[in-house]
């Protein structure tokens, strides 16, 4: 960790301060030594401002600007997978899963797509949904019907957006399941989060 | 217990069912007409991005019935 002198630009006003530089959030860690001081977190992009002369007290800088301001498109995870997976079980099995870093606290916008198959020979026994931390189910179970003019058997494009509130590491994961001892295909899944403010 | 089957890079025929519903090809329908002793076949998985086939039975096979079980992933992929 160094002690330095950097310009800093809050909102609308140029800062001169003493900034230190260090990994992670300061909190709990680092001792500020006057009000006002800042801490640039390097690991996430983040600067802090100390509001006490203790460790305690640092304030993510979030800025004033459109957007959510300085932390808007920070913490961006993007992951897929492109190839495709079938599967007979009727217990859901895990197509993919992001694992996040350690998250400031903060909301956040997941998004999520992948191309579900049917079967016109078939009713609707296959299912996916995205899941939170292997506990909470955010999206689903999805299960999709093929339209009177539909090939026999094809692929829907499912996918959509939610916004999340989220502090720590977390994990997501989209799942899928057959329920009646045939085959469910999924393919092209990919999640994505980023920080909104 | 699970039997992995790697290097599998064509989409392997699970189980397919007739217009009524009922079973009339793949691994599970093999499973079932095959003279295996142990047909407790649970599901199977696979996976194009990482070319793994796992087919997971209730107990664990004896030596003849997994050679029986490699002749009919053989002929379903």
């Amino acid at each position: 960790m160094a002690n330095e002198f950097h310009k800093n630009l809050v909102g609308n006003d140029l800062h001169i301060a003493r900034t230190q530089v260090g990994s992670g959030d300061p909190n709990g860690s680092v001792t500020a030594g006057i009000i006002g001081q800042f801490f640039y977190d390097t690991a996430n992009d983040n600067l802090y401002v100390a509001e006490a002369a203790d460790d305690s007290s640092w304030v993510e800088v979030t800025g004033t600007g459109g957007g959510g301001g300085g932390v808007f498109g920070t913490q961006y995870t993007y992951v897929a997978s492109e190839g495709e997976s079938s599967t007979t079980s009727s217990t859901f099995q895990q197509k993919l899963r992001m694992t996040t870093g350690s998250l400031p606290s903060g909301d956040y916008r997941l998004g999520y797509q992948w191309m579900q198959n049917y079967d016109r020979s078939k009713s609707a026994d296959n299912e996916v949904r995205v899941e939170q931390d292997d506990t909470t189910q955010l999206v689903g179970p999805v299960q999709v019907i093929a339209k009177i003019d539909d090939e026999e058997q094809g692929y829907y494009l499912m996918g959509g957006f939610k916004k999340v509130t989220l502090s720590g590491v977390h994990t997501f994961d989209i799942d899928f399941r057959e329920t009646n001892n045939e085959t469910t295909r999924i393919k092209q899944a990919r999640l994505e989060l980023w920080r909104v403010t | 217990m699970t039997y992995d089957y790697t290097n599998i890079e064509t989409s392997p025929n699970l189980s397919s069912a007739d217009i009524n519903g009922v079973l009339a090809s793949g691994i599970h329908y093999d499973v079932e007409n095959s003279a295996m002793t142990d047909k407790t076949l649970e599901y199977c998985t696979w996976h194009e991005d990482t070319q793994l086939l796992i087919v997971v039975f209730t107990g664990t096979l004896s030596g003849a019935d997994k050679a029986l079980l490699d002749g009919i992933v053989t002929d379903n992929i």
